[in-house]
This record gives structure tokens, sequence and C-alpha cells, in this order.
């Protein structure tokens, strides 16, 4: 037994040392499928930590959204054009820290472009604006080029909102434009109420010969004759350098039909042209003169000649404008304090434009022109803003719309000639001041 | 009708401020000039650059003086930087009129970026805006109230022509200018600088349409846009001239105003014709021009082609005018 204690040992030893080795690779490979599942685990786990922050970074990340806006920064609008531009630049300051306020991750990035106050150009702009994927699009001022983009946008599914188109001939239902303005076929009636008012019962017609001078003409020349008057029409060619032809041929007419008023139909910068020349005519000195809106907020009508020429025919206009609103004066106030005078015709209507636009998309949850439009229309049910209520008629355009009365004064206290309303049309009443 | 004739005689006398250097500068330099438009342009925003920003009544002379200086200066800088390297390297006609186009764009943008700048600056109107020019109103003539715009209009025009006649004529440099337009060849064989008589053509080229500028904002509201809104009426003058004629651009230039003016009151008093066909008339004028007697020597107009009793008579005046020469 002693003797072969030694050989027991030596097997001992062996089968422990093949027992551990076994034991070593058993456990081995146990250890390895462990391992194998558990950094599968950990990776799924991995995985699903990826995609909640993923959520998490999404819900914190600021949305960008791109609004396209057409302004007439050249051309025939230039002159109230580049004021606009400022109207926008404050709107989506606004809307951006309403965004903030309301702790809205959104932020809204305007694309401004300019449209030249021409059709084409307007339809070149909204396709560059497109093809850069922008849906909503914020303008063109003109009733031309609302026409001539009108297709394009409706084909397109791109939601056009014009702060400043008012043909009436363009009041169409269920097309994808907008108007944050009432059609002239109200401003129209305001117009013939404020002449007859006036004691004027036979006029000229004074008008651009495009979209917007036509349909006004047409619809002032109805509306002046319901009321007993009698009105003629006399176009001008647009886009002209000058237009002392014209006025000259205007005051021919005039004295040949024995009018009692003349009715101007213009933008800014022909109708200051206009002006200029019939301030140099003694027959227009001697007759009554009105205007639409489109005139206003022309600097030339500031100038001393002018504003004198306003005064010696006590030249009143319409505008689409809610006087007393307490959001408009603060507005007002604000863009005075910025740029050292009143905001021209249209600013408020522009500014709801870009408030309406912005919220629309936040409703709608998609930058997706079908579904901003039809959140547009719900949006513009409860927004009051700068122009009062907001609420679209059936056609897309401004439901309620009052109009204001102005004319040219000297002030006083700023001492020199500023824009004033004199006063207000609404539901039929024309209330005068003066 | 007086108001009409008094309206004729303003456009006549600022379209052949406008039309005659554009003739005068194709003829000698053979570049037909898009850029011509912002020259007028510029011309009529010197003053009210210099009334706005230094609050002053601008004196007519200085007033005279910038304008025509600016024009000047801006045509030299265009034709040192974009037409002279052209030509230098012998571009064809239609190179240098694209090159003129994009002058043209470059100088009105840049304009428009500065009267936007400018207009920041100065809190103040500038993209459609008259100069405060210290001239008055109306002067008592021989007890008759005249408008002193119209008078001052209408004597710059003519002593502008006049000089421009004498200069043309009787000077070196103006003989100079009439033979590198007439023949280039001959003219640098006699030892005239071709270079140096570019550089005086555009001077003056550039210089009386800024004077036209001028003349143009003492009628109506300047704008950036104001010289490209009356180019095509412009250029329809030089046509009329064949682009080659100065004594022709000028009557070019009362047809257009008369019939812009005049021509326009016939048609819609007795035929009923709307206001708006006014610019139609210019550039019927234009077409038929072109038609009866194409610019620039450019071969027989209709009549010639097409009844050949005229063909006769003009390869006739062909051969008179050859023999002349």
């Amino acid at each position: 037994m002693a003797a072969q204690l030694p050989r027991l040992l030596a097997f001992l030893v062996i089968g422990l040392l093949i027992g551990a080795g076994a034991t070593y690779a058993y456990m081995s490979s146990v250890m390895s499928t462990v391992h194998a599942d558990l950094n599968a685990k950990i990776e799924e786990l991995n995985g699903k930590i990826s995609s909640l922050q993923s959520i998490i970074n999404e819900l914190n990340r600021t949305v960008e959204y791109k609004i396209g806006v057409t302004l007439p920064l050249t051309g025939e609008l230039a002159d109230v054009g580049v004021q606009w531009r400022t109207v926008v630049e404050m709107a989506f300051e606004d809307l951006n820290k309403e965004m903030q306020k309301y702790g809205i991750k959104v932020k809204f990035t305007p694309v401004i472009q300019d449209d030249k106050a021409l059709p084409t150009e307007a339809l070149v702009v909204i396709q560059t604006l497109h093809q850069a994927g922008i849906k909503v699009i914020i303008g063109p001022a003109a009733s031309s080029q609302v026409k001539a983009v009108k297709s394009y946008a409706d084909e397109n599914k791109i939601l056009v909102i014009s702060p400043s188109s008012t043909a009436p001939t363009l009041a169409i239902p269920g097309d994808y434009i907008y108007r944050t303005v009432g059609s002239d076929a109200g401003q129209a009636k305001a117009l013939a109420a404020l002449i007859k008012s006036q004691g004027i019962n036979k006029i000229i017609i004074f008008h651009r010969d495009d979209e917007y001078g036509v349909a006004f003409e047409e619809f002032l020349e109805r509306e002046f004759k319901a009321l007993g008057g009698t009105a003629i029409g006399m176009a001008y060619a647009t886009g002209l350098p000058d237009y002392a032809s014209e006025v000259a041929q205007l005051s021919a007419r005039a004295k040949e039909e024995k009018v009692e008023g003349i009715v101007m139909i213009t933008f800014d910068t022909d109708g200051v042209n206009i002006l200029s020349h019939a301030k140099d005519d003694s027959f227009l000195l001697s007759l009554r003169w009105f205007s639409s809106e489109g005139v206003h907020g022309a600097w030339g009508l500031l100038e001393e000649d002018i504003a004198n020429f306003i005064k010696a025919t006590h030249l009143l206009g319409t505008r689409p404008l809610f006087r007393e609103n307490p959001l408009l004066h603060e507005f007002v106030t604000r863009y005075k304090a910025r740029t050292g005078h009143d905001p021209p015709v249209f600013s408020a209507n522009l500014y709801d434009a870009v408030m309406l636009a912005g919220w629309a998309i936040v409703r709608a949850g998609r930058y997706d022109g079908e579904a901003i439009r039809d959140s547009l229309v719900e949006v513009a049910k409860k927004y009051y803003g700068t122009s009062g209520l907001t609420m679209f008629d059936d056609n897309g355009d401004k439901l309620f719309q009052d109009y204001s009365i102005w004319t040219v004064k000297f002030s006083e206290r700023e001492q020199k000639y500023v824009y004033v309303e004199v006063g207000s049309y609404s539901a039929g009443v024309i209330t005068l001041e003066e | 009708m007086m108001s009409e004739l008094i309206n004729m005689t303003w456009y006549m006398c600022m379209y052949s401020l406008m039309a005659v250097p554009l003739t005068l500068s194709y003829r000698t330099s053979r570049v037909l000039n898009f850029a011509h438009g912002v020259y007028i342009t510029i011309g009529a925003y010197i003053p009210v650059l210099i009334s706005k920003g230094l609050s002053i009544k601008v004196p007519i002379p200085l007033a005279l003086f910038t304008s025509f200086a600016t024009g000047a200066l801006l045509a030299v800088i265009t034709h040192i930087l974009v037409f002279s390297p052209l030509i230098k390297r012998r571009s064809a006609p239609v190179t240098l009129m694209i090159a003129s186009m994009g002058a043209w764009i470059f100088i009105k943008y840049m304009f428009y970026a500065l009267l936007g700048v400018l207009q920041k600056m100065w809190m103040t109107p500038l993209f459609y805006t008259s100069p405060n020019i210290d001239i008055p109103s109306t002067i008592t003539l021989v007890g008759i109230s005249v408008d002193t715009k119209f008078l001052f209009a209408l004597t710059l025009t003519s002593i502008v022509f006049l000089l421009l006649t004498l200069f043309l004529t009787k000077t070196k440099t103006g003989m100079a200018i009439r033979a590198v337009a007439d023949n280039l060849e001959l003219a640098q064989i006699s030892g005239i600088s071709r270079e140096r008589t570019l550089v005086i053509t555009w001077a003056i080229s550039g210089g009386l349409a800024a004077i036209g500028g001028l003349i143009w904002s003492l009628f109506a509201y300047v704008s950036p846009e104001t010289g490209d809104s009356v180019i095509l009426q412009v250029f329809a003058c030089s046509v009329i001239g064949g682009l080659v004629n100065l004594p022709l651009t000028f009557v070019g230039s009362i047809i257009i105003s008369s019939s812009e003016n005049i021509l326009i009151v016939f048609l819609h008093n007795y035929l009923g014709t709307p206001l708006s066909f006014r610019p139609f008339i210019s550039f019927f004028v234009l077409v038929m021009t072109i038609l009866v007697r194409p610019p620039a020597g450019a071969g027989g107009g209709l009549p010639y082609r097409y009844f050949p009793k005229f063909k006769t008579l003009y390869e006739r005046a062909l051969r008179v005018k050859k023999n002349n020469v």
C-alpha cells in the first residue's frame, strides 16, 4: 500500500488536471453563451435608449418652418413695398415670440422675394419658392399678380395669402387663394356712399387698366348709379413712366362732360404722378377729388405742392381699416417708433396674414399645403388681430371689413403733412369728422 | 390742345437729350448700350440725393454739373471695365450688347441697394420722389406767366445741342470722334487714338443722358425705374435716326413725342381709341421705321424689297453716295 501511494497520488493529480481542464472548457462555453446573451440584451437595451433619446431630442428640437413672402420691393409699388418689408419683419418677430411664450418648439423664418409688382415676376417667385419646398406664401400684393399665380398655386397645393389683393373677380371658393382684406365690392359701396354724401352727382372714374382698376371701376359705377349718380370710366395704361398726357385728356374729358368730381383708382407711384400733373391744371383744381386705397401711404402725397392740391380739392379716400381697433393702435405706435412714420395701407392686413399663416401651420401639425389651408380657415374663425376679425367668407376673403375715410393734412404737432383718418364706413353708414 | 403741345415739347426735350447720346455712342463704338437707361436714372437722382442728403435747395448750376459729371464718370467706368477689354479682344457686337445688359442689371440693382441704405439712414423716402431744386415755379415774361421749369428745359436743350454741334464740327476732338465713327482704320492711320476718342465719346454720352434724367426730374417724379421705363422710347428715337444719324435722331424724338401726346389725342377723340394705347404708338412707329428704313444701313427696307422702282432708286442713291465718297 505504501509503495502504491505515489502512483495513486500521480493518478489523482492527473485526474484533477484533466477534470479541471474539462470543467474549464465546459464553463467557458457556457459563459460565452451567457456573455453572448447578455451582450445581445445590452445592445437591445442600448437601441431602445437611443430611440428614446431621439424621441426626447425630437421633442426638445425647435422645428423651423419657412414661409415665403413675395413683396414689390422694386417697380410700381416699391414706395409702399419697402415699408411693407418692415411690417413683415415685425410680424415674424412677434410670431416667434408667441411660440416661445407658449412653449411651442417652432420657429418661423421668412423667405422674402421681390416680385417687382409684375404678374410674370410673381409667378416666377411662387415657382422658385415652391421649388425650395415652401408651401405657404404671403403675397403677392396686386390682384393682377394673384390672378397670374392662382392656377399654379391650386395645382401644387400652395397656400397663397394676399394681404392687399381686392379685385372682386378673384372671389372664388375652393381654391388656395386667401385674402386677409375684403374685396372691392365692399369698398365700392363705401366710396360710392362717400361721394354721394358730399353732394357729387357726376364723376369720372380714372382707373388703372388692370385687374384691380377695371373691377373696381365696374363695381363703383354700378353702386354710384344705384345711388342716382352718373359715372364715366376712363382707363389708363399701367407701368408708364409718366401720365401727363393722360391727365391732360382727363381734364379735357371732365370739361366736356361737365363732371363734378374725379375718382382715382391707382397704385402709389402712378397716383402720385397723376396728382403731380393734376395740380398744374386749373380746371382739375376746381373739382372734388376722391380716391381708393391704392395711393394711400405714398410719400409723394405728403410733399407740400401735392398736399396743397389735396387740401384745395378736399380729396377724400377710402381704405380697408378697422379704426377703432386697440390692437391696430398698438401696432401703429410700434411701427412708428421703429421707422419714424405711420404704416402704409394694408399693413394691418399683412401683419395678420403672417400671424394666421404661422398659427395655421402649428395647428395643422405638418407642413402640407392642404392641411394648412384647412387649418387656416379654422384659425381665422377665432383670431382677432390688428385688422380686426379675420374670419374668411366662402370665397376665402375677409368676411368682416370696415372702411376708413382718409385724407392728408398738415400736423401742427409734427410740423409736416401726414395721412389722417377723418371718418369711417360701417354697416352702410358714413361717419365724417369734418 | 395747349397742354398737349406743352407736354409734347417737354417730351421732345427729354427724349432728344436721352436719344442723341445713345446714337453718338453707338456710331462711334458700335456698342448697343442697354446700360444707357441707368445713366438717365443716375442723372435724375443726383439732385434728389444732394437735396435730401444735405437738406438744401439745389442750385441749378450745381445740379447740372453734378448730374453731367456723374453720368459721364459712370459711362467712362463702364467702358473701361466692360466694353474696352471686349473690344480689344475683337468681340462680336452681340457680345458687347450682352455685356451692356449685364452692366445695366449690375448698376441698377447696386443703386437699388444704395437707395435702400440711404433711405434707412436719412429716414426719408427715396424710391419715388422729386428733387428740391432752387427754381421758381413761374416767371413773368412780357406780361405772360410762364412755367420756369418748362422754359429752362427748352433753353437747356437748345444750348446743349448747339454746343454739341459746335463741338462735333468745329473742334479737333469732335472731328476725331466723327472720323472714328465714319472710318476707324483711316482715323487710326491719321494718328487719332481710338481709345481716347471712345473715352471722350462715352463721357459725353453718359453726361448728356444724365442731363436728360435731370430734366425728367423737373417734369415728373423719379424712381430707380425711370431710365428703364423710357429706354424703349429712347431706342425708338435712335432707330428713327438709323442709330447713326444725330439730326435724324432729334427728328425721331419729335416724332415719338408728338405721337405720344398729339396723335393719341386725335385717335382718342375721333376714333375712341383708349388712352391705354399710348405705349403702342411709340412701338408701332419703331416697327414701321425698322421695316421701311432699317437702322445702321442694314439693307433696304420694305418698299425697296417689294417694289422694283424703289429698289432701282435705292441702288442709284447708293451708287451716288459711293461716288461722292
